[in-house]
């Protein structure tokens, strides 16, 4: 049907929407990952066609080929296989598009004006598609819908497709039933494998999250019997306290006694009164994992780190909203409580959940004079004292953007101040 | 420029009005400072004058009809600009609350009267300083999320960084960096330093240091990176 060259042609061709869809995907390209798309690129146009001749085979090899570059760059099976399927489609739409009478009534059926027409086409669906891909996949089964809907969508075209291939070719019925028949199996078991893979991943995912969460009680329950623990102490001591009070009265050695009240009693009172004035606001935190994580960081604090904790009024959130707040909550207490213990006299933790139309989570801290930029502490891997603050401060915001929320991060005047904004745009 | 001093108790309101009498004579102020002991009082007489630059003493418990915190809230919508200053108990104490829902500009614990006279003046102080730097008119980059309105100096801005989801732009300062929703369109217009290096990326030219021909970035003064394409090396820095 076609003179020989178009089979390169049509190779180079898939090269195109191949590279645009993979520069739609991200803005900032790695070296790495250029001269790996460009080293499977050389592989699709030049090796695969010349050890497979079959076209069958041929395809199949890129598909398989396309799929690994795109696991490698996302990382996530079911989204290498979304964007193959789409690279795929949008050529095929593209050429099904340029062949309509329209065009070839517009333009001169030449080579070329075919070529950029299809070219063109393939630009425009490979931008339509990820819109529409992005726009599914907020769906509960979007990314299993687009896999399953792409992938019999690439059956069919490839079936029709080779059809009309062999039947000028050769006419042979038997031949088109066994490609027919590999193609079927290589997308069914495609699909079948995608999909148990999500799911997989879906289940362990979820057990992460039930686990985080039990530990989370767990944590809260033993810090309550902590907490039973110091006040069956506490009572210990009082009756110790009055009986050596008793003893001064009695020798009536009032400057001792003084010096004794401040030295024992004054700061022991002190310090429990004040932390659980604190800690008692966390009444109004009505999720038991948020609560409890709450508790397990600032219940643990150093007795020289002075907390203020201010939650305007009771806090409720969607669990879609939970799991990630308690990942990114955690790293933000972490980051703060760290940066306190560097500071030899101690320091203030602020922690406020204000809300206004939204809740606003904000943690503010004390921190040594002469840290380095935001943007340093940020990097990953960059740390104070050997540990991955940088790691903590990348993640919390990758997890911030992933869910719609806004994080803001600043130091200024020895204060480290850090902003979670949740709600996103709605 | 005016004072306003909210306190109900009797004693405590004579002891501060004393304390900054002394102040406004000491570096030689005129400044009219107005007591005013419930909550409507203040309200009535800010709706009937004009506004100006004010300084506002709250005592957060005001009695029944209304605290502090709200009061402070409703005199946020007559001035934005009001300097506010709270007076609190320790009980009472929300540093953040007052910081970053009311914008206060700083709080005075209550404890003994001298602690209470040098936070006062403090505040004074702080008060007058910013009255000048106001008038030297330096320009301000606006953040608006919802409700809370954020001010940030244009020369401590050094770029701004557009995501590839939602519409969210990171906007990076000296001291940090900000998120907030917004576009490019809306901000580009907003100082003559703002240069649209990049599909993703806005500079403040006046906080550039270097300009990386081969890596095609930007080093910002304190280091950052951020990048630029080519042909808009071309159309901002061209080559001598």
């Amino acid at each position: 049907m076609y003179p020989t060259p178009f089979y390169y042609f049509w190779d180079i061709v898939v090269l195109i929407p191949y590279f645009v869809a993979f520069l739609s995907l991200r803005s900032k390209l790695s070296l790495k990952e250029i001269s790996l798309f460009t080293f499977g690129g050389i592989v699709i146009i030049v090796l695969i066609p010349k050890f497979f001749v079959s076209s069958v085979l041929n395809t199949m090899m890129t598909y398989l080929l396309l799929v690994l570059l795109f696991l490698y760059t996302e990382k996530r099976l079911s989204a290498a296989m979304i964007h193959t399927s789409f690279v795929f489609l949008s050529i095929f739409l593209a050429s099904e598009t340029a062949q309509l009478s329209v065009f070839s009534a517009l333009l001169e059926e030449t080579f070329h004006y075919q070529f950029l027409l299809e070219l063109v086409f393939i630009v425009l669906y490979c931008l339509v598609l990820k819109k529409i891909g992005a726009w599914f996949i907020k769906f509960r089964y979007g990314e299993i819908g687009l896999i399953a809907v792409g992938n019999a969508y690439l059956f069919w075209e490839l079936v029709t497709y080779n059809f009309i291939e062999l039947d000028y070719a050769h006419s042979e019925g038997f031949l088109i039933h066994i490609i027919t028949g590999i193609f079927f199996c290589f997308f069914l078991l495609f699909t079948v494998v995608a999909l148990l893979a999500q799911h997989a991943i879906d289940m362990s995912t979820k057990n992460e999250r039930e686990r985080a969460l039990y530990n989370n009680s767990r944590n809260y329950m033993t810090n309550l019997e902590q907490q039973a623990l110091e006040i069956r102490k506490f009572k210990h001591d009082y009756q110790n306290i009055l009986l050596s009070m008793d003893r001064f009265f009695h020798e009536q050695a009032y400057d001792e006694l003084e010096q004794y009240y401040r030295e024992h009693i004054r700061p022991a009172s002190d310090r429990v009164g004040r932390l659980n004035l604190q800690l008692a606001e966390l009444k109004k935190v009505q999720s038991l994992p948020l609560k409890s994580l709450l508790y397990a960081k600032l219940s643990a604090l150093d007795a020289k780190i002075s907390l203020s904790l201010e939650i305007e009024r009771p806090i409720n959130f969607t669990e879609k909203q939970l799991i990630p707040l308690i990942r990114i909550t955690g790293i933000l207490l972490d980051n703060a409580i760290e940066a306190l213990q560097n500071l030899p006299d101690g320091g203030t933790l602020r922690i406020g959940f204000l809300y206004d139309d939204h809740w606003r989570l904000i943690v503010e801290n004390d921190c040594a004079e002469g840290l380095p930029p935001v943007y340093q502490l940020e990097a990953a891997g960059y740390s104070t004292k050997g540990k991955n603050r940088g790691l903590g401060l990348q993640n919390a915001r990758e997890l911030s953007r992933e869910n719609g929320f806004l994080l803001t991060t600043t130091i200024k005047n020895s204060t480290f101040t850090q902003i979670l904004e949740i709600g996103g745009l709605t | 420029m005016r004072i306003f001093l909210c306190e109900d108790e009797v004693l405590l309101r004579k002891q501060y009005l004393e304390v900054i009498q002394a102040y406004l004579t000491k570096s030689k102020l005129s400044v009219k400072v107005s007591e005013l002991n419930t909550p409507t009082e203040i309200l009535t007489y800010i709706k009937e004058q004009p506004s100006q630059p004010s300084l506002y003493f709250l005592d957060i418990d005001l009695g029944p009809q209304m605290n502090g915190i709200q009061l402070a809230l409703k005199i946020r919508q007559h001035g934005p600009t009001a300097k506010i200053v709270f007076i609190t108990t320790h009980e009472e104490m929300a540093p953040l609350v007052f910081k970053y829902k009311i914008e206060a500009m700083d709080f005075i614990e209550k404890s003994t009267p001298d602690v209470m006279k040098q936070k006062i003046e403090e505040c004074l102080t702080v008060f007058f300083q910013r009255q000048e730097q106001l008038a030297t008119d330096q320009p301000f980059f606006q953040i608006n999320s919802r409700e809370q309105t954020l001010l940030i100096p244009i020369q401590e801005i050094l770029f701004f960084e557009a995501l590839h989801q939602n519409s969210i732009l990171t906007l990076h300062t000296l001291h940090g960096h900000h998120e907030f929703y917004g576009t490019f369109k809306e901000i580009e217009g907003q100082s003559p330093n703002f240069i649209r290096t990049h599909k993703s990326c806005l500079v403040n030219k006046q906080n550039v240091r270097l300009v990386d021909r081969k890596k095609l970035e930007i080093e910002m003064i304190n280091g950052q990176r951020c990048m630029i394409s080519r042909r808009k090396i071309k159309q901002f820095f061209p080559k001598l």
